[in-house]
């Protein structure tokens, strides 16, 4: 998902983007990307990690009446970094599945 | 393909998501991988590429505040992945949606270790299956 936000303080307009790193990389500008980052995220994953990405961009002041579209937050973003969540098994699985084998 | 196999949290797994790590790019630092953003850094310290990314955790989200209970205490409600994120931001959702005379769909603030970052949410675009 995405969403459009106005940081009070500065008065800056920024779209922020979420979602799975191989899209997040797609819609990324290439030039933010750290150059391992598809590496990066095959290893998380095989290390068992659920792993989320993430994307901004800077968008400018819109005249009245005018509104932000989702092509407008999501094209060419930069590229944020990963969240790496854990959901590990539980006590009886893994007894329990080489019962099943 | 012979098997294929699924699993929901709570099943298999216990009913629990964690936020392990967080990872940031910043390519003045390191052009070749994400790096660590430590949840007990000091935010007062957080360089434009942190800061931005826990703007992203604080808003991005479809988290909801719960009614006030009899000690007048309030919760957050949703995906427990985004209060991970939430979380780790310092994020918190205000029960006004005006800032300084200008509405917007929600208010959230972010705690910045001795300042307070107010951000107004102008548009949601929902999940899309590709994201």
């Amino acid at each position: 998902m995405s969403i459009v936000v106005e940081d009070s303080g500065t008065g800056e307009v920024y779209g922020y983007v979420k979602g799975a790193p191989e899209r997040i990389v797609e819609l990324s500008d290439p030039q933010t990307l750290p150059k391992d980052i598809n590496q990066q995220i095959t290893d998380f994953a095989k290390n068992g990690f659920r792993v989320i990405a993430f994307g901004s961009k800077k968008l400018p002041a819109l005249a009245s009446g005018q509104e932000y579209t989702r092509e407008m937050s999501e094209e060419k973003i930069t590229f944020q970094g990963l969240a790496l969540f854990k959901n590990n098994l539980k006590e009886a699985t893994k007894p329990t599945l080489d019962k099943l084998k | 393909m012979n098997v294929c196999l699924f699993d929901k949290t709570g099943t298999l797994t216990i009913n629990e998501v964690v936020l392990e790590e967080v990872y940031g790019a910043n390519l003045n630092v390191d052009q070749q991988r994400c790096i660590i953003v430590s949840k007990s850094r000091d935010v007062r310290q957080d360089q434009e590429f942190q800061k931005r990314l826990c703007h992203n955790f604080a808003a991005d989200h479809t988290l909801v505040l719960t009614k006030p209970d009899a000690q007048g205490k309030q919760t957050t409600l949703g995906d427990p992945l985004e209060e991970e994120l939430y979380k780790f931001a310092r994020a918190g959702l205000e029960n006004t949606k005006d800032i300084r005379g200008k509405n917007y769909m929600k208010v959230v603030r972010v705690d910045r270790g001795g300042s307070t970052d107010m951000l107004g949410v102008i548009n949601v675009f929902g999940f899309k299956s590709e994201l």
